[in-house]
């Protein structure tokens, strides 16, 4: 990511994001009338220790219906997508508090939490279950790590600007080209 | 990563009168609850009540209960809210509210944006709103499938507002 998009990288404040999904059912197991798919974002611009705390991952998406959503959850991702879009294309200035200052603030997105099977529909990754994180530039799927590694590789191709590829291999992690 | 001079200092002007109508607003809020108290403000109180709802799992019933007898107990001249639709309006005059939209029932599309007055899918003319079944009638202003979005640019510009925030994410 730094490699690819030097600028980006340059702003520190600009932000990385990971999504996740997953359904559950709100009444009883037994009761199979409703459901429940809450949409996450995880903010990987916190340490590591902090950035998977539940007070940091925030709601963006909240479908209720009688069945889940399915391959259609595409469709309601449409809002978020465009205001990721937007983010990363123009931009929005923002105050920043430390620095007393306006920046423009951008967002990337670095990675798709692939914990359970739905996000594997959602992604069109059927059977690639080993990964928790797919580390994903531009829609391309770079490589799986497990969500340890993500926050950790995520640090540190913040703090050393590195390819994130030749960091991996040096630190003997594994990789997964598509 | 920045245009040129002038467009930044525009964006910092606007930037800056948004910063400062945000600020008011804050300002606004930091009245005592009621005269003379000296431990919570307008905002804290509702904060920190709304936080015990949260953490607590009340029911939204007797949340608006217990606010309309706390408003009752509490010294005269308060400034607490009375209803839990108050509460809510309030919170979402911090661009903290969420967006309710519908979507075709055949996921086609989203009623949003330049579709946003259809009263049918312009893919598979399927009705936006409810149908009767046993009479046929439709039911305007019920749509067959609607999602909560909770807009995350706000969400983010509010995280560097906070000093403590603002350092830990760079």
């Amino acid at each position: 990511m730094s490699h690819k998009y030097p600028s980006f990288a340059a702003e520190k404040r600009n932000i990385r994001l990971g999504l996740s999904t997953d359904g559950f059912n709100p009444l009883d197991m037994k009761n199979s009338h409703y459901s429940c798919w809450p949409v996450q974002l995880v903010n990987y611009n916190l340490p590591p220790d902090l950035c998977m705390k539940k007070e940091n991952i925030r709601l963006t998406l909240l479908i209720l219906g009688p069945h889940q959503p399915g391959n259609s959850i595409d469709i309601y991702l449409e809002p978020l997508i465009d205001d990721l879009n937007h983010l990363w294309n123009q931009g929005e200035s923002a105050y920043d508090a430390l620095s007393k200052s306006v920046f423009t603030l951008k967002q990337c997105f670095f990675g798709l939490l692939v914990i359970s099977k739905p996000m594997e529909i959602l992604v069109d990754a059927k059977g690639r279950g080993k990964w928790d994180v797919l580390y994903v530039v531009n829609t391309q799927i770079v490589c799986g790590l497990s969500l340890i590694e993500s926050m950790f590789t995520c640090a540190i191709e913040r703090v050393f600007h590195h390819h994130i590829g030749i960091r991996l291999r040096r630190l003997g992690l594994r990789t997964y080209r598509t | 990563m920045f245009d040129n001079g002038d467009d930044v200092c525009e964006t910092e002007e606007v930037e800056d009168s948004r910063e400062d109508a945000f600020m008011k607003k804050l300002a606004d809020v930091e009245p005592p609850l009621y005269p003379n108290c000296a431990k919570h403000s307008k905002l804290s109180s509702i904060v920190s009540l709304f936080r015990l709802k949260t953490h607590n799992g009340w029911s939204d019933k007797s949340f608006n209960d217990l606010l309309g007898t706390l408003f009752e107990m509490s010294p005269d001249g308060n400034v607490l809210h009375t209803s839990l639709y108050d509460v809510n309006k309030f919170f979402k005059s911090f661009d903290l509210g969420y967006e309710k939209i519908h979507a075709c029932i055949n996921y086609c599309c989203l009623f949003r944006k330049e579709l946003k007055d259809l009263d049918y899918c312009p893919n598979c003319k399927a009705s936006r709103w409810m149908i009767n079944f046993e009479t046929g009638v439709v039911k305007t202003g019920i749509p067959q499938k609607k999602f909560r979005y909770f807009p995350i640019i706000p969400r983010l510009k509010r995280m560097f507002k906070s000093e403590k925030m603002a350092k830990n994410l760079r």
